[in-house]
Parts: C-alpha cells; sequence; structure tokens
C-alpha cells in the first residue's frame, strides 16, 4: 500500500485537472419530420408554417437566399490541465454535424432539393435525398 | 530582472501543453482519395461521401476541413491568473461545382493557413 501510495497521489492529481465535456446544440433536429417535403409541390411558406425557421445558435444551420438549414452540432472534448501554478493544457476536440437538413428552394419559392444527412464523426450517410430538376 | 523575466517565458514556453481541434467533414471521409468523375459524379454521390455542404453559392458546393493546433498554458497564482494560447488553424476547401443536370463539372481545392494568438487575464 505505501509503494502505491504515489501513483495514487499522482493519480488523483492528474485526474483533478481531468475533463471530457461533450457539447451538441440544435438536439431538437433530430425529431424534425422532412418526409411530408415535397419538392416541385411544397413551398417555403409551408416549410416554415410546419417547422418554422431555421435556429441559428452559434452561427450553425441558419437562412441563405435560396436555402434553409437545419444542423445538430456534436462536439467532444477532452482536457487535461496538469500543474500547480503554471498549468499548461493538452486538449482534444472533435466537431461535426451529427445530423444535417438542408432545404434549398427555386426561384418561384418552391423546395427544389431536400437533403439530410446523419455523421457519427467518422462516416456519413444520407437518410433522406428529394430533388427536383427542372 | 530581465533575467527572470527570461526564464520565465522559457518555462512557460516548455511547459506550454498542446491543443488540437477539428470542425468540418470527418476526417476519414475527407482522408479518402476520391475520383470524382465530371459528368459522371452526382451532387447525392458526394453527399453520400461528406455530408451535406457546409457552404452553398449556386452550382458552387463547398465543403471545408477546419483543424487547429497550437499550445495553451495557463499561470495563477491565488486570485489572478494568465492565459497564453498560440494556434495556427489550417482551413481546406472543396469547391465542387455541378451543372443543371446534378452532375459535376469540376472542382478546385484551396487551402489557406490563418493563425493568431491570444492572451488574457482573467480573475481566478
Amino acid at each position: 500500500m505505501v509503494r502505491r501510495l504515489p501513483i495514487i497521489i499522482l493519480a488523483a492529481f492528474f485526474l483533478d485537472g481531468c475533463k471530457i465535456a461533450r457539447d451538441q446544440v440544435n438536439i431538437h433536429v433530430r425529431d424534425i419530420d422532412t418526409s411530408w417535403i415535397e419538392p416541385g409541390v411544397t413551398t417555403r411558406r409551408q416549410v416554415i408554417d410546419r417547422i418554422g425557421m431555421p435556429p441559428t445558435a452559434k452561427g450553425l444551420g441558419g437562412v441563405t437566399a435560396d436555402a434553409f438549414r437545419w444542423t445538430l452540432y456534436d462536439k467532444r472534448t477532452g482536457t487535461l490541465e496538469a500543474g500547480y501554478i503554471v498549468t499548461p493544457t493538452f486538449e482534444l476536440s472533435r466537431a461535426h454535424f451529427a445530423e444535417d437538413i438542408l432545404v434549398r428552394f427555386d426561384e418561384s419559392g418552391k423546395v427544389s432539393l431536400v437533403s439530410r444527412t446523419v455523421s457519427d464523426g467518422k462516416n456519413v450517410r444520407i437518410t433522406e435525398w428529394k430533388e427536383c430538376r427542372k | 530582472m530581465m533575467r527572470i523575466i527570461v526564464l520565465l517565458f522559457l518555462f512557460l514556453f516548455a511547459a506550454s501543453g498542446c491543443i488540437h481541434h477539428r470542425i468540418g467533414m470527418p476526417e476519414s471521409a475527407a482522408s479518402q482519395n476520391r475520383n470524382w468523375q465530371t459528368g459522371v459524379t452526382t451532387r447525392r454521390d458526394v453527399v453520400a461521401a461528406w455530408g451535406n455542404p457546409h457552404k452553398i453559392s449556386g452550382d458552387v458546393w463547398m465543403w471545408q476541413e477546419w483543424i487547429s493546433n497550437g499550445g495553451k498554458v495557463k499561470a495563477s497564482y491565488y486570485m489572478i491568473g494568465l492565459t497564453i494560447s498560440n494556434a495556427a488553424a489550417s482551413v481546406r476547401e472543396h469547391r465542387l461545382t455541378f451543372g443543371e443536370d446534378g452532375r459535376l463539372k469540376g472542382w478546385e481545392i484551396s487551402e489557406s493557413i490563418p493563425g493568431g494568438s491570444k492572451w488574457s487575464l482573467w480573475p481566478w
């Protein structure tokens, strides 16, 4: 036990400055239903009426002249701050769009594209793709 | 006095930690060598590999990889603290242009390396 004491003290010292965090923004994006949208038929007004305007938290998602975008942003961070008085910080983070909905409109205000993707941070998968070409 | 300042600076430099941040398309997707073919590859093919584009400007769809590496150190004593950090970011942008038929017309990759350092003094 006496031999292990320095290791335990050292581990406690490092664990004290150890932090693991996960930051998810716009988590409600998972619950948005886009299956009813029909490219070439559904209008911008109908999209706003049923889903609302995209949020722009932290500059994510948003509205442009011809597109609406809803983004679920997922960030994982690991931090180690070891030291006393002077504390070097070791930090590693990965951020990705866990779920992303892109709705584009044509000049007449009708939906021209619905693209929905999910990502686990390594791979991307399309869960919905509806396109209306002229 | 000057010697103390130099020693302090060297100590801070030596004790500096390291930071790595990554935002944008998944690393595994970005690292794969995609052989997009003009006239063949569709928008859907690219979205299936990289996810939705981060920006759209007309028929130009853009995907970004943003990687930041740097160092950060905090010095604190009693009620005050000092944080010094320095980071170099690398932004790689893939711009793909599609035709009206939804097929690829061309693409380009650009890379910029903005950098910067900052410091802050804060109550502990």
